[in-house]
């Protein structure tokens, strides 16, 4: 494999990577807000015009 | 295609059409099932923008372009990149803090409730036959990989399983799915570049035959003079992008998901980041192609078929059926994006602007799902129809984007941003001006269209006319390869004049229209919101001074290729570079 084709397949992988890391940490975060919001039966503070 | 790779295929559908179901029981209000509760943080955002963004019309039809004309299509998505961190910066946070859910609803805020209709009326309807352009390219893909020609029956296959799930599980079901279907999609990428590089020798080899070929040089050049993709196609493009990053309800609709102003801010900001390198993936193995392949093929959209289909079984048994789950997964979220988006206009925007009394949630889920089955029927339709047509899947989206989408960035974006005196008559009169600017363009450059559609009904009317039509006609035709990419600057330049000229003749808009204008400075969970268009601090004020002038200097190298300026691609590619990381630098920044 030539040094480009690794350079641009490397940076994908490091993306994947990422993506797959921080999206779960993330994820905990948005059920523990809906959790909230359903134990305040609230709607998030959200208000729509 | 083996007995396992269709097992693969199978059991990734199940599925994602499983999670639809599961996912519904998070919706508790409207705003879950269009917004997904306004819950979204900056990776997740940014996976579902960009899985929103990247469909097969990316991996299989400008990977096919690139086979036919070069690497310059690439532009098509690094404009877009570039667009995407102009509108998180200057753009989505001020739309955000208006808590819309759809662009014709900042529009009835800006202008008047019927523009709002009209628009998310017509702007269902381009998105459905936009749908049948994904759909077409789904079928045709699926049937060349698989040699299961039922082109029909996989027309169905992907529209049961993506309005499904989409009906179902709301924006939840698209924004959590998303992120899985964006691995997916970048997974089979990252299998099927290195095999297609491996396959043409390598990209220094490539490169060596490209520049070595009599008239092929332009495939790989970034920027070039001539050719259908060149200098002028990416300055149109990027006008598109522009359009595309502020007032494209698919896209907008999921930035609106996000926690508050900043959080959309950094999603946008990290796709056009993330999907910069990720575009090599797909341009580069069109560029194999032509190579392996030199004759090329009739259709553009046969060429990655072919080379999955080619390269990949060989390698090892079970590729392919991966593969082809990242081209299902990248297609199936654009489609349930755009099912979704077509829903909350024609829920949000047109059924309820009609009604004179509030709908109930039980209402507002059947308009849903009839108008979910209705979306069905015409993307099917539409996907019908460019197969019997055989039309490239790429020009046919330039063509629908370049001839409707412009004026209304205009009107939403310039106008209904930036200036206070333009009222609803003038909002009105440069959407439909400039849209028929646009389709007037294509219809004079284009010999069978100009016959139908110009010369048969003016010939009974004038013959002068007729005549005079006909000769320009003649003189624009051989040339339309590249006239075509003027349709959009002709289209957003007679909504630029046409807009402000018919405001002046009418009363200037009421004060209470301006309200759009003033944004409270807190969250909708009380926190401070503390993403100002001109950043507090200096290396904020900095990277966004940044931006701006990268993106200006970026324009101007485009348009230094027309006298064939040898530095225009490097400077071009450093200079979308800087916006990015500039972009970057200034989200994560006060």
């Amino acid at each position: 494999m030539d040094w480009i084709t690794l350079a641009i397949t490397a940076t994908g992988a490091v993306i994947f990577c990422l993506w797959i890391v921080i999206p779960i940490q993330e994820y905990r975060t948005i059920f523990q807000r809906l959790r909230q919001r359903d134990q305040d039966g609230s709607n998030g503070g959200e208000r729509h015009p | 295609m083996t007995g396992f790779d269709y097992a693969i295929v199978i059991i990734f559908l199940c599925i994602i059409a499983g999670a639809g179901a599961t996912i519904s029981r998070l919706i508790r209000s409207p705003d879950d099932l269009f917004v997904a509760g306004r819950q979204l943080t900056p990776f997740v955002l940014a996976a579902t923008i960009t899985a929103t963004n990247l469909s097969m019309f990316h991996f299989v039809g400008m990977g096919g372009t690139a086979s036919q004309d070069g690497v310059s299509i690439i532009w098509q998505n690094w404009t877009g990149d570039i667009a995407l961190v102009l509108s998180g910066l200057f753009v989505l946070p001020f739309m955000r803090r208006l808590r819309i859910r759809s662009i014709p609803e900042f529009l009835e805020i800006r202008y008047t409730r019927g523009l709002r209709t009209l628009v998310g009326a017509f702007w269902s309807m381009r998105l459905c036959v936009y749908l049948g352009i994904l759909l077409y390219i789904a079928g045709s893909a699926a049937a060349e990989i698989t040699h299961w020609n039922h082109y029909i029956a996989w027309l169905f296959v992907f529209s049961a399983v993506s309005i499904l799930y989409s009906t179902v599980g709301g924006a939840w079901a698209v924004a959590i799915m998303d992120s899985v279907q964006f691995l997916t999609m970048l997974a089979g990428a990252l299998i099927m570049f290195p095999i297609a590089m491996h396959a043409a020798g390598g990209l220094p080899s490539m490169i060596h035959y490209f520049k070595s070929a009599p008239g092929r040089f332009h495939f790989i050049d970034f920027v070039p003079t001539r050719g259908t993709y060149n200098w002028m196609f990416i300055v149109a493009i990027m006008l598109l992008s522009l359009k595309w990053s502020t007032i494209d309800q698919s896209i907008l609709q999921r930035a609106f998901g996000a926690h508050n102003p900043r959080v959309g801010a950094k999603g946008m900001v990290l796709s056009g980041l993330i999907t910069t390198p990720m575009a090599f993936l797909w341009i580069l193995p069109g560029i194999a192609v032509a190579r392996l392949h030199p004759q090329g093929f009739a259709n553009p959209d046969e060429a990655i078929p072919w080379l999955l289909r080619t390269q990949l079984p060989a390698v090892a048994t079970g590729l392919l059926g991966f593969v082809l789950c990242g081209l299902v997964a990248a297609q199936i979220s654009v489609i349930t994006a755009d099912v979704n988006s077509v829903a909350t206009l024609m829920a949000s925007d047109v059924y309820r602007t009609l009604r004179r009394t509030e709908p109930s949630q039980r209402e507002l889920m059947r308009v849903v799902r009839i108008n979910s089955l209705v979306c069905g029927g015409i993307m099917i339709a539409t996907a019908i129809l460019l197969k019997m047509t055989n039309a490239g899947a790429v020009k046919a989206n330039l063509v629908l984007v370049g001839i409707l989408d412009m004026p209304l960035f205009v009107v939403t974006v310039i106008y209904g941003i930036a200036f206070k005196r333009t009222n609803w008559q003038g909002a009105v009169a440069g959407f439909v001006v400039g849209g028929i600017a646009g389709i007037g363009c294509y219809l004079l450059i284009d010999p069978q269209l100009f016959h139908t559609f110009i010369y048969s009904p003016i010939s009974r009317l004038s013959l002068m006319a007729s005549t005079w039509l006909t000769g320009l006609n003649n003189q624009l035709s051989p040339k339309q390869g590249q006239l075509r990419n003027l349709a959009p600057i002709i289209s957003s330049a007679t909504a630029l004049v046409v807009t402000p000229l018919v405001s002046l003749l009418f009363a200037k808009p009421p004060a209470s229209s301006l309200r759009v204008r003033q944004a409270p400075n807190r969250t909708d969970s009380g926190e401070v919101d503390d993403f100002t268009l001109i950043p507090q601090t200096l290396i904020g004020k900095l990277a966004a001074f940044v931006v701006v002038v990268a993106a200006l200097v970026f324009i101007l190298s485009v348009i230094s290729a027309a006298w064939s300026w040898p530095f225009a691609s490097p400077v071009a590619l450093s200079a979308m570079v800087a916006a990015l990381l500039a972009g970057v630098v200034r989200v994560y920044v006060k």
